[in-house]
């Protein structure tokens, strides 16, 4: 099913950057405000240690195509325009990829006659207004916006993640966005905890329940175990935040002491939001599907799956793990 | 007298346009299998075999490979230590020394293309030793090392050796070069011709030239030769040197890898079937992803 979504996307990003805004003016996203989103991309990947010793953990290919441009061309989908991909030292592999291809592969790929594939890889480079920003400390999951910040200023974005994500119709970030002319609040995506463990490593929202899959959330809690649990909704993937996150995150770092604190997290700067009156919803994502790229078994999970549902290699592939496990 | 063979050449200047966009920028030998790049089971096989130094081709302004195979960057080490994660920075600063690595940028004349010159580009530093060469983008998972095997009938031959295995699904030659001649034993052959894309009708023998060489010092002239005789527009076939050689009653050998499964990462398709079997068999994570394609099986979803 998500073949034809990502046909669907690859055709989009075939045409010229105009028609491409043109056409999303015409479609879902000409009222919506959302035209930033900030992109974590400065872990160290060391669950996926060798590989990632010289290659970010990002770039992993489902298949063929990294993580991140799947995560990419949803965000530009649903009408985001500037990508703002908070990275390290060791992740110009991301920047290269999403920059026109170099001389040596458009050679090699114009003597084999492959234009319409040039004319491909030339078109990942317009996807969005890409910016690069360098994380100097890996301090936890708040760090990126404190590096980002400046860039988005007054604008509510979106906040996602390069290793986890959704396959949804509408996809999850339209309907984040949905989510968010409906309220004007801060919008979690979400998804119900299947799984004892996942309470060890997921965050947990509660709050009263509202229409719509949301909630409105008075409780957020970071990997509360099962037995202390507020609900069983677990804060996933993506974040859509209003401006006023930034502050908090601000002030989350400002009081920051590194020896007894941790991590920076955003869910203390949601904390604190919370406790100052604005308004978070919990979405739960609808008519989709959760994949977790993280680590060495999701990953391969994921890339199963997405290879069983192409068009080219899929009925192939399908073939050889039947012949395999029979 | 026998020399040893210590040196091998690996091309990882391909392009791997079949499995664009990831390759965008990544070269294909680094495409992952689950955690580990492509590569490093080519040069982990290679080290068993006996290989002291690797000579590896990258294409123009390509660093990846080198830094996989280089110094662990600071701020990794440092996050490592931090995690009290040592025993695995151990792991990665030795990967600098499971041989001497030299990494030598591939140069190409306009229009030289082709799996000969690699070679061409090595030959600096080969100081008229015998060699392995091998590709970077398929491998073997043998009973035996594949390399071995091939080590074993150059010390019995003293001749180039062309690693083959049988292949003969239709489609199989009109993708690979085909070796025919005469059978010295089960798995060894004295070829007596090199056949690139055969297709079915005009096969010489179900030998598939697909496991890399062994090749001697004198291999490089006739590659030389191939060279200077190249018509414009032609690539420099490998396979051609060895031709030239047959050409003159020289003797090649092919050896078939016995006991050896064949994992191929050229293309999509090929690239999944080797990346979910080498899961299957994951020290970590093996048991657990069987039993995620069995529920797939029980589930009828595969």
């Amino acid at each position: 099913m998500h073949d034809e979504v990502e046909r669907e996307k690859g055709s989009r990003s075939t045409d010229s950057a105009q028609a491409s805004r043109d056409e999303k003016n015409r479609g879902f996203v000409s009222s919506s405000q959302i035209k930033k989103a900030v992109i974590a991309a400065a872990g160290f990947g060391t669950r996926f240690l060798p590989q990632t010793k010289a290659m970010p953990k990002e770039m992993l290919p489902l298949v063929d195509k990294p993580i991140i441009q799947h995560v990419v061309e949803e965000l530009v989908d649903a009408g985001i325009e500037d990508i703002i991909i908070v990275s390290n030292y060791s992740k110009r592999t991301i920047e290269d990829h999403f920059d026109v291809p170099s001389g040596e592969l458009t050679k090699v790929l114009e003597a084999g006659g492959k234009h319409e594939q040039l004319e491909q890889m030339r078109k990942i480079a317009d996807l969005a207004n890409f910016v690069y920003v360098r994380q100097k400390e890996p301090l936890g999951n708040a760090a990126p916006l404190i590096y980002a910040g400046h860039l988005i200023r007054d604008e509510p974005f979106i906040y996602a993640f390069a290793d986890d994500f959704f396959v949804a119709t509408p996809s999850r970030f339209r309907q984040m966005i949905t989510a968010y002319e409906q309220t004007g609040a801060s919008i979690l995506s979400c998804k119900r905890l299947e799984n004892d463990a996942d309470y060890d490593r997921y965050g947990v929202v509660a709050g009263d329940k509202q229409d719509g899959g949301m909630i409105k959330v008075s409780t957020i809690v970071e990997k509360p175990g099962k037995a202390h649990a507020p609900s069983d909704l677990g804060s996933f993937s993506s974040y859509l935040f209003t401006p006023a996150m930034l502050a908090y995150v601000e002030r989350i770092r400002q009081e920051y002491n590194p020896e007894a604190d941790g991590e920076l997290k955003i869910q203390d700067a949601m904390q604190l939001m919370l406790n100052e009156g604005h308004e978070i919803f919990g979405l739960e994502i609808a008519n989709g599907r959760y994949y977790d790229a993280g680590n060495k078994l999701e990953y391969m999970k994921t890339v199963v799956d997405f290879a069983l549902e192409r068009d080219d290699i899929g009925p192939d592939f399908r073939r050889f793990l039947q012949d395999k496990l029979r | 007298m026998t020399q040893k063979v210590r040196k091998a050449v690996v091309p990882a200047a391909g392009y791997g346009t079949r499995m664009l966009p990831i390759t965008k920028v990544v070269p294909k030998e680094m495409l992952p299998l689950v955690d580990r790049p492509i590569i490093q089971f080519v040069v982990e096989e290679l080290v068993e075999a006996g290989i002291e130094e690797l000579i590896i081709i990258l294409a123009e302004g390509k660093r990846e490979v080198a830094d996989y195979f280089g110094e662990v960057d600071m701020p990794l080490a440092r996050h490592l230590r931090s995690k009290g994660k040592d025993a695995l920075l151990k792991d990665l600063e030795n990967m600098q020394h499971l041989a001497r690595f030299t990494f030598v940028e591939l140069i190409e004349e306009p229009g030289i293309y082709g799996t000969g010159n690699p070679v061409l580009c090595a030959e600096p530093y080969l100081n008229g030793e015998p060699f392995i060469y091998t590709f970077a983008d398929d491998f073997f998972v043998a009973e035996k090392n594949s390399y071995a095997q091939m080590l074993e009938a150059f010390e019995k031959y003293q001749s180039p050796i062309i690693g083959c295995q049988r292949r003969a699904a239709d489609s199989d030659y009109d993708h690979y070069g085909y070796v025919g001649g005469e059978m010295l034993a089960d798995d060894e052959m004295q070829v007596s011709a090199i056949v690139e894309h055969p297709g079915k009708a005009n096969k010489p023998s179900d030998f598939a030239s697909l496991g890399g060489f062994v090749v001697t010092p004198e291999v490089l002239s006739y590659l030389h030769a191939v060279r200077e005789n190249l018509q414009s527009g032609q690539e420099i076939y490998f396979h051609a040197s060895l031709s030239l050689m047959l050409a003159e009653n020289k003797k090649v050998i092919a050896k078939e890898i016995t006991k050896a499964e064949y994992y191929d990462t050229g293309n999509k398709l090929e690239y999944m079937k080797t990346v979910t079997a080498l899961a299957a068999r994951h020290p970590e994570i093996g048991a657990d992803f069987q039993e995620f394609l069995q529920d797939f099986v029980k589930r009828g979803k595969a």
